[in-house]
């Protein structure tokens, strides 16, 4: 290059060993912050694969359980919920579930799903999974009441605002990932393959923090600021199999999926200061601590009183309220935050919770809690259930099977051994 | 002489600066969302009056509609409880019934609500049955609750467990500034004896 820098050769060759050397380095760091995190991990949750970048992560399939629910919550969310469509009957549904669980696990090991137009958007898994789930009318009208599991709509409760347009619908697939843009391919395969059976009612789109962002295991924010989820089931707890694997014999090694579509009214939220805030949750807004505490996992103590002799934690307040003294009511949540632009609102936004959670049985672990907080809670005043729905999650697939298939066929083809 | 010039000009700088930041407090506190936020109005009883006889019930208004439920508790002049049954809320309403002995003395009312808008609002009042003393500091039976209570602080405006209030802070900065001021003036003086 006339004109330009001298480039002598000891130069060249330290600016390459530099330069290498540094790649090395942080190659290196990664590694070891991957592995870390890999041996952080819970010893009895599903093994995960770690690989040299996030992107190549896959989540394995291990056991009766479908992935995608003691798995550590993704990045993101794509909820797909579809009606089968009027002719599709158990034939289609069974055609259709062949077909989206294929696709599933060729794309949940970074494999180009079958037919598949962009294989390359299917080469980094970042820790997709699809997880599927079939609603009461399918489990009533297509499987046979001796391999039926109990699932009952939830009950109405006086201050959800419901919107048919994120209702319940015949068939579920929870889709999550690290990154959206597998994660639109993968949704995108799975609406493609289902169309001829099924039409879809809504997507429901949601994120947590992006990978990375803060250490693993660390409990969310909600778009209104607040840590939420610190009382949450750890595959850890030995109540957490009991309280999530359905203990019927007709869905061994599945549970059921709550969804409820959560509208935050943020324009109103922030009209309340801090101390507000945090005596409606009851909790602070910096680290999750309950009022009566240090840190985010204290106990919270609601016989504590202040001067006046009136409780530190408001009695109607969410975290109190949420409050059961029966540990059985309890569920592993496993939500999303959404927003999504509305330009009929003044804000020009919609906002809020997509909260999924999974429970062995609903009936008796949720709907008390959900009871409690239609009745009371100061948070009432800024959110409002405007979605629900209720699946049961089958097991796994079985051996060179479909999701669903001891449902739909019964036990007798290839029944997958326990692990 | 040349030194104290200099140090009257000082002060003077000084003073100017102390205004300054008044001013500034003063102003800024007024955006904070804290000040716009509920507050006691009156209360009937109001605080400080003296009856002569229990009442049947206290009832307390404040500036906005409050969100159920409330918490009142009324205590009598020998510690027990004067507040029956449930504490009702109806718009910016809020009122108990008492009963009991009904000793005379001083009645204390400490109350914990929450305005629609999420603003929890803390304080007391107290007023006299017969005629004991009134041991309490009345307190004026507007926002100022929080003059009802002797301990270090009670608060209309948002703190809920001790903090200064928003009030307390502002007073406290000018009554500082002030008596900084106040200490040079008087150091200057002595200075230029």
């Amino acid at each position: 290059m006339p004109g330009g820098p001298r480039w002598d050769r000891r130069r060249v060759l330290r600016t390459g060993a530099a330069a290498f050397g540094g790649a090395g380095a942080g190659w290196s760091a990664s590694a070891l912050v991957a592995n870390g995190s890999a041996a952080a991990a819970p010893t009895d949750g599903p093994a995960r694969v770690v690989g040299p970048s996030a992107g190549a992560e896959t989540v394995p399939v291990v056991g009766t359980h479908q992935a995608g629910v003691d798995t550590p919550p993704q990045a993101h969310l794509a909820l797909v919920g579809w009606d089968l469509r009027e002719d599709a009957g158990v034939v289609g549904l069974t055609r259709m579930m062949r077909l989206l669980s294929d696709d599933a696990a060729r794309l949940a090991s970074g494999t180009a799903a079958l037919a598949d137009t962009e294989p390359e958007l299917a080469a980094h898994p970042a820790r997709l999974t699809v997880t599927f789930g079939f609603g009461p009318r399918v489990l009533r009208d297509l499987v046979p009441a001796g391999r039926r599991p109990r699932l009952d709509e939830l009950p109405g409760f006086d201050r959800d605002r419901l919107d048919p347009r994120w209702g319940q619908t015949d068939v579920v697939a929870q889709v999550c990932c690290d990154d959206p843009t597998t994660l639109a391919h993968a949704r995108r395969m799975l609406v493609k393959d289902a169309r001829t059976f099924a039409q879809v009612r809504w997507i429901q789109q949601g994120f947590r923090t992006a990978r990375g962002t803060v250490p693993d295991g660390t409990t969310m924010r909600n778009l209104m600021g607040q840590v939420d989820g610190t009382v949450n089931l750890a595959p850890a707890e030995p109540d957490f199999d009991p309280l999530v694997w359905s203990g019927d014999d007709a869905l061994a090694g599945g549970t059921f999926l709550v969804v409820r579509r959560i509208r935050m009214q943020l324009d109103k939220w922030d009209r309340v200061d801090r101390v507000g805030r945090e005596v409606v949750v009851g909790r602070r807004l910096d680290t999750g601590a309950p009022l009566t505490g240090v840190t985010e996992f204290d106990e919270p103590d609601f016989a504590a009183t202040d001067r006046f002799g009136f409780p530190v934690i408001d009695p109607a307040s969410h975290v109190a309220r949420a409050r059961s003294a029966d540990p059985r009511e309890r569920f592993l949540r496993r939500a999303y935050s959404y927003t999504e632009p509305d330009p009929a609102r003044s804000t020009g936004e919609d906002s809020g919770l997509v909260f999924l959670a999974f429970a062995a049985d609903p009936a008796r672990q949720f709907v008390p809690v959900q009871r409690r907080l239609d009745e009371l809670d100061r948070l009432n005043e800024w959110v409002v259930a405007i979605g629900s729905a209720v699946y049961a999650i089958p097991p796994a697939a079985p051996q060179g099977g479909y999701v669903g298939q001891q449902l739909l066929e019964g036990k007798s083809t290839g029944e997958k051994s326990p692990s | 002489m040349r030194k104290h010039a200099r140090l009257a000009a000082l002060v003077t700088a000084l003073g100017a600066v102390l205004a300054a930041a008044l001013v500034g407090v003063v102003a800024g506190g007024w955006n904070l969302p804290a000040s716009a936020h509920a507050s006691l109005v009156a209360s009937d009883p109001a605080a400080g009056q003296r009856l002569d006889r229990l009442p049947e019930r206290v009832t307390l208004e404040f500036s906005e509609p409050i969100s159920a439920p409330a918490y009142v508790v009324v205590t009598a002049p020998d510690g027990s409880r004067a507040d029956q049954g449930e504490v009702r809320v109806d718009g910016a309403e809020v009122s108990v019934a008492l009963g009991g002995s009904a000793p005379e003395g001083t009645y204390g009312a400490a109350f914990r609500v929450v305005s629609e808008d999420g603003h929890p609002v803390t304080g007391r009042i107290g007023f006299v049955v017969g005629d004991g003393p009134l041991d309490d500091a009345a307190p004026s039976a507007t926002a100022s609750a929080d003059a009802a209570d002797p301990a270090p602080a009670s608060t209309t405006d948002g703190d809920d467990d001790g903090g200064p209030s928003l009030g307390q802070v502002q007073v406290g900065v000018a009554v500082a500034l002030f008596a900084v001021a106040a200490g040079l003036l008087l150091w200057s003086r002595r200075r230029t004896r």
